[in-house]
Parts: C-alpha cells; sequence; structure tokens
C-alpha cells in the first residue's frame, strides 16, 4: 500500500499521544518516544516490512512541540486475519486467504480482525526536575 | 537534578478510523439523496470504460448516471463517456488508486442532479484501490477472459471487498485458456457471497442482465438504507481513554 504515508500519520498520532498525555500530568520537559507497538492486519495492505523501513528512515522527521521520536524502536505485531461463520457460529483463523468454515465448510463468513493497522502503545521517557 | 520516568501508555487506535468515518458519512448521504454509488475496479484494460458505455447504450436516456473515471493521466476516458454521460475525469497524477476526497471533489464539479447512480471507474489495479473505501454502495470487480483465471488468489483483498465479479470480453472465450468456472471458484474460497456475471460490452451480451442487477440492489438501498450504511466497517465504537503505567527510570 502506502507505507509512507502510513508512517506520516502514524507519527502524528504518536506525537498526539505523547503530548495529550503529558498535559494530562502538568509535564512540560522534553518527552523521548522509547518504544512503539503497532498492530498491523494480514488483510489490511499494510507490508509491515516497507513499513518497518519507512519508520526507521522519518522517524524524527517531525520533531517538534517537544516530543521526539528519533530513538524510538517500532515493534510490529502481525494481526492475522480472524473470521466467524455465519451459519454455525464459529470463529477461525483465516490461513492463506481461504475463507472457508473448518467446521462445516460454509463460506459464508464475516471478518472480526485482521483488517487494519493499529496503533496500540508507546512507551515514552520524561525528565522530572526534583 | 532530575529524573526520569518511563510511561507505558495505551493508546489503541485505528489509523484509519478517519477515514472510514468519512466514507461511511459519504454513503449514508448518497443513499440519502437516492444517489446509488457504484466503484468499478480491474486492471488496466479489463473493460470498465467500455462497460459503462454498453450501459449507457442499454439505458439510453432513462436513467440520471454520472461517471466519476480515475486515470494518472488524460482525459481519454471523459472524452469517450462524455457523449452518454456527465462526467469529470480525475487525474491522480501518479497515484495508483481514487481517493474519497478525489471524489468528493469530482462530484462538486458535476452538474447538481438527483443522479440515481454514480458510476466511479477507478485507476486500473487490483492493489492499492481495495484499501481505499471510496464511500461505495457496492464494489464491482471486472475480470476480462484475457487476463487469466487464477486472478482472485492472487488479489484477495480486492476480491474479499467486492459484491460482484463481472467476467468480461466473453466473445474471446473460444481463443484463450480460461475458465469461467475456475475463477468463480477461486474467487468464492476468498468472498463467499460473490455474485458473477458474465458480459461481451461489444456485442451488448449480458448487459442487460447487469443492468437489472444495478436496478435491484438499488432498490434494495432505497428500501434498507441502513444495509448498505454498514458496508466498509463504520468505526462505531468509542475512543477509550488512554490507560498509563508510569515507572521511575
Ligand atoms: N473483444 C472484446 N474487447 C473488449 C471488450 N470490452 C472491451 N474491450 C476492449 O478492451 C480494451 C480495453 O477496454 P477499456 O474499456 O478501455 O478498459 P478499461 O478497464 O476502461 O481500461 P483502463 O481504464 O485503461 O484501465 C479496449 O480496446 C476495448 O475495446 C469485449 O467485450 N470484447
Ligand atoms: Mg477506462
Ligand atoms: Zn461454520
Amino acid at each position: 500500500m502506502h507505507e509512507r504515508s502510513l508512517v506520516r500519520l502514524l507519527l502524528h498520532q504518536i506525537i498526539e499521544a505523547a503530548l495529550k498525555n503529558s498535559l494530562a500530568q502538568g509535564n512540560c520537559s522534553e518527552i523521548r518516544v522509547r518504544k512503539v507497538v503497532v498492530a498491523c492486519g494480514e488483510l489490511s495492505g499494510v507490508e509491515p516490512e516497507l513499513v518497518s523501513l519507512a519508520f526507521n528512515e522519518m522517524r524524527g522527521s517531525t520533531d517538534h512541540s517537544g516530543v521526539t521520536t528519533d530513538q524510538a524502536e517500532l515493534e510490529i505485531r502481525r494481526q492475522p486475519i480472524l473470521a466467524r461463520c455465519i451459519e454455525c457460529g464459529f470463529e477461525f483463523k483465516v490461513e492463506d486467504f481461504e475463507f472457508l468454515c473448518p467446521t462445516c465448510r460454509s463460506t459464508n463468513n464475516q471478518v472480526l480482525a485482521g483488517e487494519d493497522f493499529h496503533l496500540q502503545t508507546i512507551d515514552i521517557e520524561l525528565d522530572n526536575r526534583l | 537534578m532530575s529524573q526520569s520516568t518511563i510511561q507505558h501508555i495505551e493508546v489503541h487506535t485505528d489509523l484509519a478510523e478517519a477515514k472510514k468515518r468519512a466514507a461511511c458519512e459519504f454513503r449514508t448521504s448518497m443513499a440519502n439523496q437516492g444517489t446509488f454509488v457504484v466503484n468499478l475496479v480491474s486492471s488496466p484494460g479489463a473493460g470498465k470504460t467500455s462497460l459503462l458505455e454498453a450501459t449507457a447504450k442499454h439505458w439510453g436516456a432513462s436513467h440520471q448516471c454520472a461517471v466519476l473515471v480515475g486515470d494518472l493521466a488524460t482525459h481519454r476516458d471523459a472524452d469517450r463517456l462524455a457523449p452518454f454521460f456527465p462526467v469529470r475525469q480525475l487525474t491522480t497524477g501518479g497515484a495508483c488508486h481514487l481517493e474519497l476526497e478525489l471524489v468528493a471533489r469530482g462530484l462538486a464539479e458535476l452538474p447538481q442532479l438527483p443522479y440515481q447512480y454514480l458510476f466511479i471507474e477507478n485507476v486500473g489495479n487490483l492493489v492499492c484501490p481495495a484499501s481505499h473505501d471510496l464511500g461505495e454502495h457496492v464494489r464491482v470487480v471486472l475480470v476480462s477472459t484475457t487476463e487469466g483465471d487464477d486472478k482472485p488468489g492472487k488479489y484477495p483483498k480486492m476480491f474479499r471487498t467486492s459484491q460482484l465479479l463481472v467476467v468480461t470480453k466473453t466473445d474471446l472465450l473460444n481463443y484463450v485458456p480460461f475458465s469461467v468456472d475456475n475463477l468463480v471458484q477461486d474467487a468464492r474460497r476468498i468472498q463467499g457471497s460473490l455474485e458473477t456475471i458474465e458480459v461481451c460490452s461489444l456485442s451488448q451480451f449480458g448487459i442487460s442482465i447487469w443492468c437489472d442487477w444495478l436496478t435491484k440492489q438499488r432498490e434494495q438501498m432505497l428500501q434498507n438504507q441502513t444495509l448498505f450504511a454498514e458496508r466498509g466497517n463504520c468505526p462505531t465504537q468509542l475512543a477509550v481513554p488512554p490507560k498509563v503505567t508510569s515507572f521511575a527510570r
């Protein structure tokens, strides 16, 4: 898909989440983002390797407003496709894009997970003056 | 002296949430106006523009339709369709798919009629358009008999996200090794409820079936708008406030 524009959006969301959190705590010192965990669905159309490359190249590029991402480490967790069978209700993992219920062999199903790209968690480091 | 703290923040946001919401709003607003939106996707040259030409010939002036057509460059497809429909060419300038912003801008440039159908001819590409919800009510994927019957398994997302498969150029079936059955079987492993129509746009074969299908789908939309509003999984849950855990370093 379009990993660079996705990473731009990701960096924006990371900074927003870090700022929102530190504002809530009345903190105004520098915030360093240390770790970022994302979940990449197998049906999201996003290629994890390309995201990883783009992230390493683009991190730090949006550094302003006291949040730095140039040291951030990205962990990408692959989210398998999960579907629910409409006929028998069984929930199953979709392998090789074969959307077939292993219990009743029906092909009528609904995707429950694996379509999206989520920002899950961030670890930030703050300097607290004592 | 200074001490640093590490905080672990649970964010859990879907990066596409804003786009999903915009697409769902567009879909709902078009349904409220009675406009049925059709997103036509295929590899380059599968016959999207030809299908629209054949549709226009079949319907004549009896239906209010408009077309937005996406290509990287040129106005060729818009020129072909201009004798039949109000049409705007959307040139993506290198991008391999259409986005909703471009569609909305193109629609605003069309004469303001209440259209019964808005056809969006996407850029010829079976990859990226699969990941972009244009606020359509149905996604129609075309496969021509000259491109091989093995395409669904290779481009699963496109077939998973489509509701109708149109097999085009059936006049060439005698000249190419292509099995409609194999194609449909392959596609239904991915999308069990995918419907299929075979057409030859040059001879109008199958075009009345295609047009009847469109009419029926639009009627369903008019009767039950929520049926289509839920398409494209609209974000409904409220955002959960982030959970934070801190520990000194
Ligand atoms: N034999 C045959 N040729 C067809 C048929 N439909 C379309 N074609 C030809 O296939 C070629 C491509 O058709 P188009 O309608 O331009 O395809 P398209 O999908 O709009 O192409 P792009 O917009 O460039 O992706 C043209 O030369 C058409 O004349 C058909 O039913 N039979
Ligand atoms: Mg065309
Ligand atoms: Zn089942």
